[in-house]
């Protein structure tokens, strides 16, 4: 039976020779131009590192919080949808951040369960009339909120419209010339402002965007809506996430920011100019991935009209977030950012090795069709073909298990230099243990967590083909169940 | 392939993974072994720091004042933890506590591991030790601070910057922007911090440099500063830059008179509500609220008017703050409001009134 499957395999190979060894010499260019990519990566990453490193630079953070005027004022847009479990903690974290101007706007997008009600209860809100502009559109507004007890606090309740929509409504009653994107169930570090606002502070008329790093809170101790105990994770899909953000943020978009082609500000944190949002005509109604989205219309917007502008990632300010802990919720995560990264390489196709559009078209986009674009369907395909070549005996046993060996240890390379990256930098793994934990982690998450990590994404590919909406499940145990999680 | 060259590949596979597998072992190892060592000093230095500072805290409250030889000595290795102790003891401490402070440093001979710290240590530390230099009022200090106003990383340039403005002395203005202008430093907010360390003294200086440098964040960060000064020697000075032809300056002289709080700005805030720029005039409309401008009434309420939303809203705000006439205006731009749902043309009666209404409601609480 065996043998006879064997050699079916093997004819249908010979007949189709020419589409096989095309098909071959394709995934291994493209998983060898991967290679060189974060291999490229990690030295730029380095540079950048060396250049705008904030590490330790108390000194500079003290005198924009106690010098009149020093640093520009900030509104904290707060896109709330079903966050009842978190937004009242999360909410009083983002209302003691240690940032001298600073506004917080959470805008309830038209949550089916408590979320008002616990936002009204909490900070004894009252129905308010606030002076806005109407220049991006959005669902209807259905109240304003304010509270006399803290007086920086603004809540928008309006009709379900999605995060960007939110958003939109966010910048529309936001008043400050900077406004931060954040999330519900995400927590600040407490000088992450100070650090994201440098950017703007540096080159002000530059500058329209700033995003910082995201990292996991599970496991970690949070108390008041602060991470008061920094601690992995004690199961393996949050502790392979940790590890995934570290050579993501550390290593990927501060290479990118770098080369001047981030295309990409995280969701969960990102600091733009308002004016530029509002020019651009705000955040992108009916998108999976708006945070790239934006990212992408500002760039091309910014770069059609000849403007001289930059984007920066900046290392420093850390926002924590709740990682998924089942494969399903994870799984819906990876396939809506596939959708989200096609959506927005598809949309914005016209930028792809376009000169017009700088590093951002000539490099980030070439970069995204080999990682985001094929990058899945090669991976998955080398999955298939190599044990495949062994089966008719195209391939030896010893070169395949050599050779999947040196595709696996280059990972755990990477990962280990992305850990040299964040030692230099931000040192929030916590103790020197955690440092062999992650790399254990970097070992095992290529038997299984890689393979199945991909296949997602290709699902993600078959729902954008299907033109599937929507995020999915995302459940959120909160920050309270966070603790020792 | 031949068997020869498939071996020669295989052998080059294994050898690659176990270079890889060694180099990776090897870094998470030393970054490790690097953390541990960390750690263990860090209790260590946290133990001797407190110590300090309770020595330090005994000899501020002492009735008598320190003087060498009845200071106990220090460890060697104690400097970093003195150093710390000393900066946040400055940072919020004034008289004769910051004086004592300084003197205790003199006795325990700081000095020369600051000087080190400047020359080798991290770009942090040395961001630290320029602020440290700042409070002292010796030549030396002065002459280490000045070397470091050329400083290529932005962070220790303008750290030195400030440490040579918080002495006050004019003198060395022209060598501090000579520093600016050679950087091309653009962080405006921070330069304008500096600058108006300098005080009073400073400004017709900063009204030169405001018009004449060849540098536009130099020329913004002086106007800035001459705002926050606060001094009405500079009202002549700023009304000139209100018409500059770069449109950010105008806005920041604009920014600056408001604080000064001269009303004899009506003329000049006037005209620039007739600016070609919106921002500008929103700038405008501001600073005669903030001024409170009652002759620019008239103006005020045409620029409820404006095609620009902010200066609908800077200008309602204007109105409201100038008291009841203002108020009056806005009610009677605000009685000429569509009725809701009422999507009509956006004819600028209707973007008055909308503007009126709105701001009434926000400011007396009601229509919520």
């Amino acid at each position: 039976m065996r043998e006879g499957v064997v050699s079916a395999l093997a004819a249908f190979v010979e007949s189709h020779a020419t589409w096989v060894t095309v098909l071959s010499w394709l995934v291994i260019s493209i998983g060898l131009l991967q290679t060189l990519t974060y291999l490229l990566q990690l030295p730029t990453a380095w540079l950048e590192l060396r250049r705008h490193s904030q590490a330790g630079d108390t000194e500079t953070s003290w005198q924009m919080l106690t010098a009149a005027g020093v640093a520009p004022p900030i509104s904290l847009l707060v896109p709330a949808y079903n966050e009842e479990a978190v937004i009242v903690q999360s909410v009083r974290s983002m209302l003691t951040l240690e940032y001298p101007e600073i506004e917080v706007i959470v805008v309830n997008d038209g949550s089916k369960d408590g979320t008002l009600k616990a936002l009204v209860e909490g900070f004894e809100l009252r129905p308010m009339a606030r002076v806005h502009e109407r220049r991006v559109p959005h669902a209807e507004v259905r109240g304003v909120y304010g509270s006399p007890l803290y007086p920086r606090l603004v809540v928008v309740d309006k009709a379900n419209g999605g995060k960007a929509d939110a958003i939109n409504a966010g910048i529309n009653f936001a008043r400050c010339p900077l406004f931060c994107v954040g999330d519900a169930d995400s927590l600040l570090e407490a000088q992450a402002l100070l650090s994201a606002a440098r950017p703007f502070m540096e080159d002000p008329e530059r500058v329209v965007a700033v995003g910082g790093t995201i990292r996991v809170v599970n496991g970690c101790e949070v108390r008041a809506g602060r991470v008061t105990k920094v601690r992995l994770p004690r199961s393996f899909l949050p502790l392979v996430q940790t590890m995934e953000y570290i050579r993501a943020y550390l290593m990927a978009r501060l290479a990118l920011s770098r080369w001047g082609a981030l295309t990409i500000i995280s969701g969960a944190f990102g600091v733009f100019r308002r004016d530029v949002a509002l020019e651009v005509g705000g955040f992108s109604h009916g998108t999976v991935g708006e945070d790239l989205e934006i990212i992408l219309k500002m760039q091309r917007y910014l770069s059609d009209r000849k403007r001289d502008f930059s984007m920066r990632f900046v290392p420093e300010p850390v926002c924590w977030t709740e990682a998924p802990e089942t494969l399903k919720i994870l799984g819906n995560q990876r396939k809506r950012w596939e959708r989200g990264a096609l959506e927005g390489f598809f949309k914005h196709r016209k930028m792809l090795l376009n000169p017009r559009y700088g590093n951002v078209g000539m490099l980030a986009f070439p970069l995204s069709l080999l990682t985001d674009v094929l990058g899945p369907i090669v991976e998955v395909l080398g999955y298939l073909l190599i044990p495949l070549f062994w089966l008719i005996g195209a391939l030896s046993l010893e070169f395949l298990l050599g050779f999947t060996a040196l595709v696996f240890v280059l990972g755990v390379f990477i990962s280990a230099c992305s850990l040299i990256l964040e030692e230099m930098e931000l040192k929030r793994v916590p103790r020197a243990r955690d440092l062999f934990i992650l790399i254990g982690v970097a070992v095992l998450e290529n038997f299984g967590y890689r393979q199945i990590n991909n296949w997602w994404r290709v699902v993600g590919w078959w729902q954008f083909m299907r033109k599937k909406q929507g995020w999915g499940e995302m459940k959120r145990k909160g920050f309270t169940a966070a603790k020792g999680a | 392939m031949s068997p020869a060259s498939t071996d020669l590949a295989l052998s080059w596979l294994w050898r690659g993974s176990l270079v890889l597998a060694g180099l990776a072992l090897a870094i998470a190892t030393g970054l490790a072994c690097r953390r541990w060592i960390e750690e263990r000093l860090r209790g260590r230095r946290r133990a001797r720091k407190e110590a300090i500072g309770r020595l330090v805290q005994a000899l501020l409250a002492s009735p008598v004042p320190p003087a060498a030889g009845a200071v106990p000595a220090l460890e060697p290795g104690d400097e970093p933890a003195l150093f710390s102790v000393a900066l946040d003891i400055l940072r919020v401490t004034r008289g004769r506590d910051a004086e004592r402070m300084l003197r205790l440093l003199e006795i325990w001979n700081l000095r020369p591991w600051l000087e080190r710290a400047l020359a080798v240590g991290r770009r942090n530390r040395q961001i630290r030790v320029l602020t440290l230099l700042s409070y002292f009022q010796d030549e030396a200090s002065l002459r280490l601070l000045l070397d470091h106003v050329w400083s290529p990383a932005i962070y220790v340039q303008l750290a030195a910057l400030r440490g040579v403005a918080e002495r006050g002395d004019v003198a060395h203005l022209p060598e501090v922007v000579r520093a600016l202008t050679d950087s091309r430093e653009t962080n405006v907010p921070m330069l304008a911090d500096i600058l108006r360390r300098f005080g009073e003294p400073a400004v017709p200086f900063l009204v030169e440099l405001a018009r004449n440098a060849t540098v536009p964040p130099v020329r913004m960060a002086a106007v800035t500063a001459l705002g926050h000064i606060g001094s009405l020697r500079a009202f002549d000075g700023l009304v000139g830059l209100v018409a500059d032809p770069e449109p950010a300056l105008r806005v920041r002289a604009l920014e600056s008179l408001a604080r000064l709080g001269d009303p004899r700005a009506g003329g000049a805030v006037g005209e620039r509500l007739a600016d070609p720029v919106p921002r500008v005039r929103a700038a405008a409309a501001h600073a005669a609220g903030l001024l409170g401008l009652r002759e620019l009434l008239p103006q005020l309420a045409s620029a409820l008017e404006d095609d620009d939303w902010s200066v609908r809203h800077r200008a309602a705000e204007a109105l409201y703050a100038l008291g009841a006439p203002g108020q009056a205006l806005l009610r009677a731009a605000a009685a000429a409001a569509p009725a809701p749902g009422d999507d009509g043309e956006e004819i600028p009666e209707r973007l008055a009134a909308a503007m009126a209404a709105e701001l009434l409601a926000e400011k007396d609480g009601v229509g919520a």
